[in-house]
């Protein structure tokens, strides 16, 4: 198995870096541009949340990425030290919007936020998350397909 | 005739001053056709490091009286839910009575407005004149 880990400090100036990457990395394991720039979305969405949310826009902490690719998924894995996810995001990541249909025309009724994780709920073939001690570890799996064999 | 309409006005170049308490600096082009304020947003990303500066940025242009404003997109090759919540949050500063159209969106940034049903909330067109003549 293929892989590569990355840790940057909790700075949004750091989440392209990684996310850059990711697609880059992504194109040259020869996935389609499609493909590679979903995984720059989830992987930027992830970042972000644990830079926000874990670490509330504090610098000085570490999150780390893992990218590790075999025959038929490339699996991303996002993890931070900092406040554990709560219950109703840890859902939203899991299984998903109750509904992706906006609920009114109303302009001011859209919400600004708490798309990211429905997101990587939509993009992504399998999503897990799991508390490990202190650890907040987002889990991610691309399927890629097959090469058909002549 | 609509597509004969020329863009009259200089172009300007990063007009918003930088500031330190947004961080980063966002580049624009801007023109007018008629009451239309086409903003050519000139980054290729809009994501979370640089949302609070470019959310500022649009509200600025409302703020300075502008109420019909169609984004150019064309450069951009990457938007998370950051820059749609930044879009959004500008959108509502403009009440009913304005329009935020956005324009030249390439296939990963319209991918990002039908995944979250953003392409119901803004008119998109293709380019900058078809826009400017939806809208005139």
């Amino acid at each position: 198995m293929k892989g590569v880990h990355f840790a940057i400090d909790s700075e949004l100036a750091n989440v392209s870096l990684v996310a850059v990457a990711v697609n880059r990395i992504s194109l040259h394991l020869g996935l389609d541009e499609t493909s590679a720039g979903e995984l720059e979305l989830c992987i930027s969405e992830a970042v972000t949340n644990a830079i926000r949310h874990a670490y509330h826009d504090e610098p000085g902490h570490t999150v780390e990425i893992q990218l590790a690719f075999r025959a038929g998924q490339l699996r991303l894995e996002v993890s931070d030290c900092g406040t554990l996810m709560p219950e109703e995001q840890v859902r939203r990541l899991r299984d998903g919007p109750l509904s992706l249909e906006l609920e009114s025309d109303d302009r001011s009724s859209i919400s600004e936020g708490g798309r990211g994780l429905t997101i990587i709920h939509q993009l992504m073939d399998e999503v897990f998350y799991d508390e490990v001690g202190n650890h907040n570890r987002i889990i991610m799996i691309k399927h890629l397909a097959t090469p058909q064999v002549e | 005739m609509a597509h004969e309409r020329h863009f009259d006005t200089a172009i300007r170049h990063g007009t918003l001053t930088p500031d330190r308490k947004y961080g980063g600096v966002m580049r624009f082009e801007e023109r007018t056709v008629g009451k239309v304020f086409i903003v050519k947003v000139l980054e290729s990303r809009i994501a979370a490091e640089g949302t609070a500066r470019f959310k500022a940025d649009i509200i600025e242009f409302v703020n300075q009286g502008h109420r019909t404003l169609v984004l150019d997109l064309s450069d951009v090759t990457f938007i998370d839910s950051s820059g749609l919540g930044a879009l959004i949050a500008s959108l509502k500063v403009l009440g009913d009575d304005g329009e935020l159209a956005l324009c030249g969106a390439r296939e990963t940034v319209s991918n990002m407005f039908k995944l979250t049903r953003m392409n119901k909330v803004f008119r998109m067109f293709n380019n900058p004149e078809e826009a400017a003549a939806a809208l005139a």
